[in-house]
């Protein structure tokens, strides 16, 4: 069989990497929005 | 059969959003941060991995970068399905004025580019291994190519405009416009390559699949339309938050 | 400059039949920016010098021992031809910036349709004429004989314009009300550029070298396809983008 593992775990990586990060990107965006609204709703409180 | 690689597999190879403690203790207390949605999504990611290394036979020439391809074509397939929403969207939205058919449309756009982002990326690492070369100028993933173009254009475009009906409008026209290049691009590359001597081939890629590989390229498909649903519904969520962010913004300017 | 912005106040009137109405409007349109253009000539002189330009550094970043006159003359060609275009599309809906002339243009009773087919005659005629240019300028600066195929390759420039200018007015009207204006005109432009590149440079390409026509043709099909469902598509989408 070919030694092609290195290829297959490369991509796997890559692509998880991806993913990941995409979604940790969602997580970080939706938690500054939802504090920025909490802050603005405190403001507006005073 | 394969015998089971034990050791670096057996470790994640990255950490599934939905097990990170960090996310979900901060908070406690407010919404959660990562939905059931995504949970599913990671675990029924994690499921198709675990039959790909494990309970699919590796091709006996191509070794085991075959199995790259069910990771390719599922985000090819979400790639291409998510373009489809873009453009029936937006052309939901120039007609009915719906605001939330734009939000869609944005969402599908920015996950869309993830997935094609994906299909490029391991395109190439499969093709070494498979064809002999990075890159080929192969018919399908110069259109994904193209598609990627479009994308980026399409999230450039939003971001360059802060009022949201004519942003809205804009990428409507642009996402109704994408979709109708996409036939034209398919003929040019498709005319062009039988007309020019391409890089020889070193094997066709599409071998008739036996059953067990077809199954596991199927589960692949399904587990992999879930993660595109799940990360779609997050990002229009949180480009709800965003209007209603806006909203709030706007009116404390208006009330000062 | 006082000059710029101004429509001309003979307009269709309501009860002229909608045809005539909308093609004089459209004409009215295109020579109100042909006046502009053809009064200060700077945009149109800078498109000619870049493509002249360009067309020289293409030459002295080919190595000619490598790759034949013949071969590399139609791809320089058909891409000095999109960026060129590019210039003179940017100033499309530039020169409408000034004293809020879209404005004035807007409330004048002109269907929305003859703003776009005005402004992309007008862009056609300033591609073709840095086409006019830069044909002859590829044949003496690359040694081509394209005098020989002159006829085929006018009618590709006519279609491959035709093709870019659709494309290009619409997205021209987008990107001005954009904060990455020049910027987003070709990143936009660009992916639509391409099967019209892509079509004219490998027409060239072959007639160059002799090949029967019929090869050319499957080309010419799918040019004249582009060209056939952007002009109404972007015609179509034209009032989308207007602030109203």
């Amino acid at each position: 069989m070919a030694q092609t593992a290195g290829y297959f775990h490369a991509a796997y990586i890559v692509a998880g990497t991806v993913y990941v990060l995409y979604t940790l990107s969602l997580v970080v965006r939706r938690r500054r929005v939802l504090q920025r609204i909490a802050a603005l709703q405190r403001g507006a409180e005073r | 059969m394969t015998t089971p690689i034990t050791g670096r597999d057996s470790a994640p190879r990255s950490a599934p959003a939905g097990s990170n403690p960090a996310a979900t203790e901060a908070a406690r207390g407010r919404p959660a941060l990562i939905d059931g949605w995504i949970i599913a999504a990671a675990l029924a990611v994690i499921a198709a991995y675990v039959r790909v290394i494990w309970f699919t036979p590796a091709e006996a020439i191509q070794g085991l970068a075959q199995k790259i391809y069910y990771l390719h074509l599922p985000a090819a397939l979400n790639a291409y399905l998510a373009f489809g929403v873009v453009f029936v969207t937006s052309i939901v939205y120039l007609w009915l004025h719906e605001e939330r058919a734009d939000l869609v449309a944005e969402a599908s756009a920015e996950v869309g580019l993830m997935f094609t982002t994906v299909v490029l990326l391991t395109g190439p690492i499969w093709a070494k291994p498979i064809w002999g070369t990075w890159w080929t100028w192969d018919a399908r993933l110069t259109l994904t190519l193209f598609l990627w173009f479009i994308y980026a254009g399409y999230i450039v475009l939003r971001g360059a405009i802060l009022e949201p009906s004519l942003r809205a409008r804009y990428s409507a026209v642009l996402g109704i416009l994408g979709a109708l290049l996409i036939p034209f691009i398919h003929m040019s590359v498709y005319l062009f390559r039988t007309l020019h001597p391409m890089p020889i081939v070193l094997k066709p890629d599409r071998p008739s699949l036996p059953p067990e590989m077809l199954h596991t390229l199927m589960f692949s498909f399904a587990a992999f339309v879930l993660v595109y649903f799940a990360l779609a519904r997050a990002r229009y969520r949180l480009g709800l938050e965003r209007a209603r962010l806006a909203g709030l913004e706007a009116l404390l300017e208006g009330g000062r | 400059m006082s000059e710029i912005g101004v429509v001309s106040p003979v307009l269709p009137t309501l009860d002229e039949p909608v045809l005539p109405g909308l093609l004089r409007a459209s004409w009215l349109v295109a020579s109100k920016d042909l006046a502009i253009e053809f009064r200060t000539r700077t945009a149109f002189f800078s498109a000619l010098v870049f493509a002249l330009l360009g067309l020289t550094i293409f030459y002295f970043a080919w190595d000619p021992t490598a790759v034949a006159a013949i071969d590399l003359a139609p791809g320089v060609l058909w891409v000095i031809f999109t960026f060129s275009g590019l210039l003179g599309l940017q100033r499309s809906f530039g020169v409408e910036q000034a004293d809020r002339a879209m404005d004035a243009l807007l409330a004048a009773p002109v269907e929305r349709e003859a703003i776009y087919l005005g402004k992309a005659a007008a862009n056609f005629l300033f591609v073709a004429g840095v086409q006019l240019v830069a044909i002859p300028a590829v044949a003496l600066f690359y040694n081509v004989p394209l005098g020989r195929i002159w006829l085929s390759l006018s009618g590709i420039a006519v279609l491959a314009a035709l093709g870019i200018v659709a494309v290009g007015t619409l997205f021209s009207a987008m990107a001005v009300n954009t904060r990455l204006a020049e910027l987003l005109l070709p990143m936009l432009s660009l992916p639509f550029f391409v099967p019209v590149v892509m079509a004219a440079a490998q027409t060239t390409a072959r007639l160059l070298a002799g090949r029967p026509e019929a090869e050319a043709w499957p080309w010419l099909r799918i040019l004249l396809g582009f060209d056939l469902v952007f002009v109404v598509a972007c015609a179509i989408a034209f009032p989308y983008t207007l602030d109203e």
